[in-house]
């Protein structure tokens, strides 16, 4: 123990005193400062729009509630039921709409930081709006296709996109390794070169504890300056300025971080052990430094995509677009059937007076003229044939988003199959590539992996269906809604991942990478037991 | 270079990576080119075959348009895969491009996407600095450059046989690019690549490798030892090729914000007053219209007055989006012209810019055949609307849907289908000319820096 720390004190002086090494770290902490800086943008908007969205929600179910508790009020004083079938604002009818404007932001996680991650390439706000838009073309959110849902629109320059983003991930994955090999590139090398190692083992000190002792001490370098300030920056970054952060993913990342650190001291370890000199150490750590952070990664991508090529942009637009078409075609049919018959039973109706249309309940079959409405029908017999013009309108609605994701299933399952494909190709070729690895846990740990958005579309998915359907069955039941359960009504709640979760997602991949590092080292250790120290 | 392997695994790993990345870029060029013949195909078959009840329903069904691709995409897919292939057009919208090629791969999104430009941009200079770093510094460090110029070599020709020694094994690989472009010029009969961008595309990327390989050389003539030469110049393509243009497109961001939703939405006309307007200016043409034919009672009309009013407000409408539109638009040229004038800082900017254009996969292509979507939009709705005001409803709105019918598909065989048509040559350099004036500048000071390191270079 006492000739390692007379090493460790050893080799910070000789750091100190080289002037490289001054260079490095500087670099180090301004890099580490531009990227925690970049990584804040747009976070806090982010932050701030989920507060207010749900802010928002939260007044409307206020002011929903205090206009059907007026109008119970009203209907009390004037000796009406006011359970009585309506259509007035405690009808389902009425309340589908009233409370059908609705945006749901995917909120930035405790360490979202640290990585930009694909968060401007999948939406994070997702708004539902009944009839903001009858256009057919309907955007795809994600992998799914959901009916009067629309993404934000993204205001970010391509270019951006793809000269991507200087965040903390950028800097950890391509430049810190960089830092690494400078400062260990010539370990034992430039030592020998020197002729002072041949000098250090005359007195009674083994290689290895040289080794250790610089390993060591370089090591702690990088992890304080690479890897611990940026995380803290991060963490007390996003505590200011967010007003969230995880101590829990703090954790995790700094693990991600100090295992990646960690195999590139092991490669620079490995590749020292050969005997070479430190220039052609320094030519084999960046062949090996461009192979595994540009090279595999794009091999990675490309094999993914070949073995499970990307649905096209064009196929999908070309089929949605028709699918839309038929289905407004098919709706349109059962409406002018459906008014010629109204018209001709009651010519003297008003054509804008829909309330007196509703009044006249339950006198016509609904035409059954296409696959449209028949299809909807024979999957839900328990839907009565005569219907009043409101039900009608909310059943067509029903019938057509189902129409259109029959149709569009095998398109989108299509997707989903490709999607999890190149995912599952990606995430077991990465284990070659520790650059892409890391990329996918630092993503994950951030929040703003693939993972966590397909969560969010999908509760949000989930959620648009069953509120639909919980409206549907009230509106056909003719069931209204008393103020006392305003509070009950369908509301979007985003179900987070637990910090365990993302754990266990990305522990596997660091153990595997860990068990490359381990092999490494002691690979390295083997042949450094046959070092020449003179040579 | 031979001796130690070096030259067989640079030239090994380029010929490798230039051929995998011509049959994946070809290949994938080849296949959306056919997705979107056949998808425009699909399109006009669904326009003619629409059913619907009436000329501005059948505006607001619309029709989608697809961004055509250049043959040098094949290459260089630029901006592709961050921007939508097709457009819906429909009346009073104007959107935007949808279904974006990166939500459907975007997992390793950090990392780019393979393509030969890709790999001439950072892969071919990372090996061109690995090959000739130690060129001279290497000579100095065994003593052997002492011996060569005692032969009577003078420095002048060391540094040119040093920077042919390199060139020549590297430009006979990449000569099978020029093989590849002329074969595809054969064969893809649709998409025939236009020669000026070919020639701007060929010349860029010999400037650009010429520039890194006299970097190189000046650095390796100057530099104290190998070690220290390969330093600077790994440092320098980090800089150039990693770390600049991810600043420099920061920098676009702060100078020139790109405007938010809220920016856009503050540009809409307040909506009381513009239905104040609207009330008031019906009125107006109300009137007019009643005096002209002689009328008192609006239905009596020979001409549909919802469809008159409509029609205006198509014509409102489309200049408010297209103000919001060019807004937008505007802060990415800008943005865009920064990253060009930033090229001065680091080549590789230049280089990306000027390759992207001349693909077509770049900000002002796009907005290019947005803006001329937008007019076919707008004439195509007009037409629709014309016939929609010339053909007043009846009192049976049935019979009114049933004659609209008999006559719809002639309707829809009068509109011409889109025809894009791409912007030339001239037009191209114009919007390149930053980069392509950065990349001459570096090419300027690299040769200038040759020739005085070659005075200054030492010996011993």
């Amino acid at each position: 123990m006492r000739i390692l720390k007379t090493i460790l004190v050893y080799e910070w002086r000789m750091l100190l005193a080289d002037r490289m090494a001054h260079i490095v770290i500087l670099l180090m902490l301004t890099i580490s400062a531009y990227a925690i800086f970049n990584g804040f943008s747009g976070l806090r908007v982010q932050a701030e729009k989920f507060r207010s969205e749900n802010e928002k929600i939260d007044r409307l179910y206020e002011e929903t509630w205090k206009k059907i508790a007026d109008f119970e009020e009203k209907a009390r004083s004037q000796g009406i039921p006011a359970d009585e079938p309506s259509a007035e604002i405690n009808s389902a009818h009425l309340l589908k709409f009233e409370l059908s404007d609705f945006t749901s932001v995917l909120p930035p996680n405790g360490f979202a930081a640290s990585s930009i991650g694909l968060r401007e390439v999948y939406p994070q706000t997702l708004t539902y709006q009944k009839y903001r838009d009858e256009s057919p073309s309907q955007p795809t959110v994600g992998n799914r296709s959901l009916g009067n849902v629309f993404v934000e629109k993204n205001r970010i320059n391509p270019l951006r996109m793809f000269t991507g983003r200087f965040d903390l991930t950028f800097a950890t994955i391509f430049i810190t390794p960089l830092f690494i090999l400078a400062l260990s590139f010539n370990l034992l090398s430039g030592d020998k070169e020197s002729g002072v190692l041949a000098l250090m083992l005359t007195n009674s000190v083994s290689l290895t504890e040289i080794l250790l002792g610089k390993f060591l001490l370089r090591l702690i370098i990088v992890k304080v300056f690479a890897v611990l300030l940026p995380a803290l920056g991060i963490y007390f970054g996003q505590l200011l300025a967010v007003g969230n952060a995880s101590f829990p993913l703090f954790l995790l990342w700094t693990t991600a971080a100090f295992v990646y650190v960690l195999f590139w001291f092991a490669v620079s370890f490995l590749v020292g052990s050969f005997g070479h000199s430190s220039a052609f150490n320094a030519l084999i750590l960046s062949i090996f430094w461009g192979t595994l952070t540009l090279i595999l990664p794009l091999g990675i991508n490309i094999i993914a995509e070949a073995v499970y090529p990307p649905v096209p942009g064009i196929q999908y637009t070309d089929e949605a677009h028709k699918v839309r078409l038929d289905a407004k075609s098919l709706e349109g049919e059962i409406l002018v059937d459906y008014n010629t018959e109204f018209n001709t039973r009651f010519p003297q109706t008003p054509q804008n007076k829909m309330r007196e249309k509703e009044r006249l309940t339950e006198i016509l079959a609904f035409p059954d003229r296409n696959s449209l409405l028949s299809d909807y029908i024979s999957e839900h017999p328990s839907i009565p044939k005569n219907l009043t013009y409101y039900q009608i309108g909310h059943l067509l609605e029903r019938s057509r988003e189902s129409y259109i994701e029959r149709k569009l299933s095998p398109i989108l399952e299509q997707t989903d199959r490709q999607r999890n494909g190149q995912r599952k190709v990606v995430e077991w070729l990465s284990l070659l590539s520790p650059a892409a690895q890391t990329r996918l846990n630092f993503d994950e740990i951030a929040g703003n992996g693939s993972t966590r958005h397909r969560n969010f579309v999908g509760q949000f998915d989930e959620f648009v269906r069953k509120r639909d359907q919980f409206y549907l069955d009230k509106v056909l039941a003719k069931a209204n809604v008393p103020s006392g359960e305003v509070s009950d009504l369908p509301r979007f709640v985003f179900v987070d991942d637990k910090p365990f979760s993302v754990a266990f997602r990305v522990g596997g991949y660091l153990l595997i990478q860990l068990l490359f590092t381990f092999a490494a080292i002691f690979s390295a250790l083997r042949l450094y037991r046959k070092y020449e120290p003179i040579g | 270079m031979r001796r130690d392997g070096r030259l067989f695994w640079c030239v090994g790993i380029l010929l490798v990576w230039i051929t995998l990345s011509t049959i994946v870029g070809v290949i994938h060029s080849r296949e959306i080119s056919l997705q979107r013949q056949q998808a425009e195909a699909n399109q006009r078959e669904q326009w003619l075959n629409k059913k619907t009840v009436g000329a501005h329903m059948a505006a607001h069904q619309g029709l989608v348009v697809f961004r055509p691709n250049f043959a040098l995409s094949a290459f260089d897919q630029g901006l592709n895969d961050y921007v939508g292939a097709s457009m819906f057009l429909e009346a009073h919208r104007r959107s935007e491009f949808q279904n974006k090629e990166i939500e459907q791969t975007g997992l390793l999104i950090g990392f780019g996407q393979m393509s030969v430009a890709l790999t001439l941009q950072l892969i071919l200079p990372l090996l061109i600095v690995l090959l000739a770093y130690p060129a001279i510094a290497g000579e100095r460090e065994n003593g052997t450059l002492r011996q060569i110029i005692s032969l009577g070599i003078s420095k002048k020709e060391l540094f040119v046989g040093k920077a042919l020694g390199v060139f020549f094994p590297l430009a006979a690989t990449l000569s099978l690019l020029l093989v590849i472009f002329f074969g595809l010029s054969l064969m893809n009969g649709e998409n025939s690549p236009d020669l000026g961008r070919i020639v701007i595309f060929l010349v860029s990327y010999s400037v650009y490798a010429a520039i890194f390989l006299g970097f190189c050389l000046v650095v390796s003539a100057l530099a104290s030892s190998t070690r220290v030469s390969l330093a600077i110049l790994l440092t320098f393509w980090l800089l150039s090729c990693l770390v600049i243009p991810k600043i420099a497109s920061d920098l676009g961001e702060i100078f020139y914000k790109t405007p938010t939703e809220a920016d856009l939405q503050a540009m809409l006309p307040d909506k009381e007053q513009s239905r104040k307007q609207y009330l008031e200016e019906t009125e107006q043409l109300k009137k007019e219209l009643m005096a002209k034919y002689n009328v008192n009672d609006v239905n009596k009309l020979p001409v549909r007055f919802s469809a008159i009013m409509l029609d205006r407000s198509e014509d409102s409408a489309a200049k408010i989006n297209k103000a919001i539109f060019d807004r937008v638009y505007d802060q990415y040229g800008k943005q865009n012209s920064l990253y060009q004038i930033l090229g001065f800082l680091a080549p590789t900017l230049s280089i990306q810019t000027i390759s992207m254009n001349a693909a077509g996969e770049d900000v002002f292509h796009y907005r290019h055949f947005a803006d001329s979507a937008e007019e076919y939009r707008f004439r195509f709705v007009r037409l629709l609307n014309e016939y929609s005001i010339n053909h007043p409803l009846k009192s049976n709105l049935d019979e009114s849907v049933k004659e609209f019918q008999k006559n719809e598909r002639e309707l829809y065989e009068s509109i011409e289908p889109f025809v894009y048509e791409k912007p030339t040559t001239i037009w191209l350099l114009d919007k390149t000319k930053n980069a392509i004036a950065g990349l001459l500048f570096w090419l300027g000071l690299i040769s200038a820096a040759a020739v005085w390191s070659v005075r200054k270079m030492e010996v011993i």
